[in-house]
Formats: C-alpha cells, structure tokens, sequence
C-alpha cells in the first residue's frame, strides 16, 4: 500500500510538472508580452544597424568590422545560413539564408543576396568610400501572429537614410529605404517562466532617392 | 456640417499642393506619417490609429480616410471626384465591422516573374487569407493570370481527335498526346474553361516553372457595400506615402462577381 501511495505521488508531480513546463512554454500573448517583443525586436533591429555603420567605417581594424559582421548575422534566424522552421500544419519548411532585398530606381525588380554577402559588400564598400548610416528613432512593429511550436511573428518597420562621400568628402549617393524585416519570436524556458528571444528574417527594402 | 466640409475640401485640395513637393520632413516625421503596412492601413482605416496631427473629433475619421488616399490620383480635382469621394468615405464610415487582411473580399494580387522554358515570363497570382477553426492562418493562392498572355499555355488553339475515334476506343489520343503535347490546351471543349491556377501549380510541382521575384503587389478590396478600391504602395518623400488607396470606384454586388472572376483569371 505504502508502495503504491508513493508511486502516485511521483505520478502526480511527474504530471504537475508536465502541465506546468507546457503551460510554460505555450504561454498566450498578455499586452505586456506584446510590449516585451516591441522592446526586444526595436533593440534587435538598432543594433543591426549600429553594426552597419562599424562595418563600413575602414576606420574600425578589420578585425573589428569581420566581428561586427558575426555579430549582426547573429540576430539572425540561422544566423545567416540556410534554416528550417515549423508552419502551423507541421510540415518543416526548408529556407535558404536569410536575404538582404534590394531595388534600385534603375530596376523595378527586387534582387535578393543573402545577408552575408550584403554585409560583405558593405564592408568592402567602407573601404573603397566614406559611409554614413542615418536610422530614425522609431521602429514600429505589426502583424505579431501566433506559430507553430509557441513561436511568434512578427514585422518590424523602420527608415534608414544611407549616404556615400568620396574619401575627399563628395556626396555621390544618397537614398532613403524603408525596410520591412521579418521577425521570429521564441519562448526560452528559464526556470518557471517564460523570456522571449526575437530573431530577425529577410528584409524587404523599399528605396527612394 | 459645414466646417466639416471645409476641412475636407482643404484636405482635398491639398492633395495637389502637396503632391507636388514640399520641402522635406525630417526622417522621424515622414516615418510617422507613413503608412508603412497593411496592418497600419486598415488600423487608420478601421479608426483604431490615426494619422499625426488629426484632431480627434467628429470628424477625425473622414479625415484619416482623406489622408489615406493617393494624392495623386488622377481627376482629384474634379467637382464629381469630390462628391464620390464623400461617398466613399460615407460608405467606409458605416461599414459594419472593422476590416480585416482575413476579409474574404480582400485579395493580395501579385505580379510575379517567373522562368519557364529558360525564358523570363510575368504573371499573375492572387492570394487570399485563410483561417480556419483552429484559428491557424496563411496566405493561399487562389488565382493566376497571365499565362495565356505570355504564352505559357496557349488556349486559342483548336486541334482535334478524329469524330469516328470513339470506334476504336480513343486510341488517337496516345499519339496525339505524345506528339502533340505541347498543345495540350488545344485538345479540350472550346467551351472547357482553363483553370490558370491549376495550370500554374501542376507547372511549378513539376518543375517546369520557377518564381524568380514579385515585382509588384497590390490590394484589391470588394468588401466595403457600393464600391471596390485597390491600395498600393507609393515611395515617396514627403508625407503621403506607403499604402494608400491608389483608386476607388463604385461597383455593385454583380459586378463585383464579374469583377472577382476577372481577377480571378476565370
């Protein structure tokens, strides 16, 4: 008897918790929440663009400007290599790496690069010309919609103002982009609760000049 | 009333003043006034946000509804276009319910281009938003257009299965299908419609079709009782851009049907 008492003691903790990491972990959206991701996808997003800048400036150490690179592939979903993710129906979905979008007013097509390579020119663009990276403050975020597995999506929306100078200071491009970025949002397990971890996506860029 | 109508008639006319440049705003400013999605569009749209600087009164709606227009819409200037536009706006403003990118009036056109054949090609696909009871959603196609125009499939051609095969069980069809199946629309009813879509897919599955960019999309909208009206994106600098209404007109429920099925490329 006192055998049996304890086996379904264990079962009901062993249950309890269960329900309590699954509760957990497929946490429904509060307001709060929805402020928590605004925050943490406007931070994710001034940072990327805080890294565009030190790429470009020769100024930084190569060293310097290839940790920047690693760094803002980082915010990343892949981290700037191909990535796989869950739909709503389960089937895995392949992706290639996450791409940088461009237009051009010589060109109505879109062309896509993947973001490595984006930030790669970039960097070898600063050597070549003086850079300059203009972001306005705000960032708006919309469309959060529930995925699979708990996660989040998300569109983050923000102005950047790009100029190019010749090394002896000579305006010789300028443009101003809005860029559209998707966002993944997932729920990290830490202790009872729940954090949340954005990750960036391929970025539409609509540019004019 | 009457201040009501003066302010929109100034809205209004501001559209020709403003559209043709003023001196630029600075990037926090433009970004604000920008409607830089369709969720910021209908949220102004439904009232649930509002343009910067519209007081909140009685008539802060019709004006966000002004201001979601494009300003340089052809014949804004013209008295009729004034009236219908009240009208529109009127409509908008008794609109039930708010609207919604999941309304099954609102479509995502897209147009598309693709390689087929190892030659670049553009379509058309139109997707819709879809829920369902489990209240998971997703775009899904629901129409494509064009492939007859750009010599994808070819429905004009008529090519035939001799009258007496059904005498020898259709055997005709093995030989006219393997030599022939490049015409492979020519052998259906003339009254047999295409299904564009159908076509589009069974092309794509087989990897004989590739999407190679969506080089433009706009929204067309049937949803609001009267009228339809189509919302593109303007990239401008000044403070009317993003998605904005780029026509309206007004449409009643049958015409809409036909409408829909033109879209749809039926």
């Amino acid at each position: 008897m006192k055998n049996f008492q304890y086996i379904c003691a264990l079962l009901c903790f062993w249950t309890i918790s269960c329900g309590l990491t699954a509760q957990n972990l497929n946490a429904t959206l509060s307001e709060q929440d929805k402020l928590e991701f605004q925050q943490r996808i406007k931070d994710n997003v001034m940072e990327f663009q805080g890294y565009l800048s030190k790429i470009a400036n020769d100024k930084n150490d190569l060293s310097v400007r290839n940790n920047a690179i690693r760094a803002a592939l980082n915010l990343y979903i892949g981290k700037g290599k191909p990535y796989t993710s869950l739909d709503d129906w389960g089937n895995e979905t392949n992706h290639d790496a996450v791409k940088m979008y461009t237009s051009s007013k010589y060109s109505k097509r879109l062309r896509p690069q993947p973001m490595s390579a984006y930030l790669e020119n970039l960097k070898a663009l600063g050597e070549k010309y003086i850079i300059r990276v203009e972001t306005a403050d705000a960032v708006r975020v919309d469309n959060i919609t529930p995925a699979a597995g708990g996660r989040y999506m998300a569109v983050a929306y923000f102005v950047q103002k790009y100029y190019r100078y010749t090394r002896d200071g000579q305006l010789i491009y300028s443009d101003e982009t809005t860029k559209k970025v998707k966002v993944y949002i997932d729920p990290i397990q830490v202790g009872d609760g729940v954090v949340w971890k954005a990750l960036l996506g391929d970025v539409y860029v609509v540019s004019t000049r | 009333m009457k201040t009501f109508c003066l302010t929109l008639l100034f809205v209004l006319n501001a559209l020709s003043v403003f559209s043709q440049g003023i001196s630029d705003l600075t990037l926090d400013e433009r970004f604000e006034c920008q409607v830089k999605s369709l969720d910021e569009f209908l949220a102004r749209l439904n009232g649930d946000e509002s343009y910067p600087d519209i007081n909140v009164d009685e008539h802060s709606h019709i004006n966000n509804l002004a201001m979601l227009m494009d300003f340089q819409m052809p014949h804004k200037n013209e008295p009729a276009f004034k009236e219908k536009s009240m009208k529109f706006f009127r409509a908008i403003e008794a609109f039930p319910r708010p609207l919604r990118d999941t309304d099954s009036l609102l479509f995502a056109v897209t147009t598309c281009c693709v390689k087929h054949l190892g030659t670049e090609k553009n379509i058309t696909l139109i997707l819709q938003k879809e829920t369902d009871k489990q209240n998971r959603s997703r775009w899904a196609l629901v129409g494509a257009d064009g492939l007859q125009q750009c010599g994808i499939i070819d429905t004009t051609k008529v090519r035939g299965i001799s009258p007496v095969e059904h005498e020898i069980h259709f055997l005709e069809m093995l030989d006219v299908f393997k030599f022939h199946a490049k015409d492979a629309m020519a052998f259906r009813k003339s009254d047999t419609h295409i299904d564009q879509l159908s076509v589009f897919l069974t092309l794509l599955q087989t990897g004989q079709i590739e999407l190679l960019s969506v080089d433009k999309l706009t929204y067309h909208v049937l949803a609001i009782p009267g009228f339809i009206f189509t919302i593109d994106e303007y990239v401008r600098t000044n403070y009317n851009s993003g998605w904005l209404i780029s026509s309206f007109s007004e449409m009643g429920d049958e015409r809409k049907h036909v409408y829909i099925q033109t879209l749809l490329g039926k």
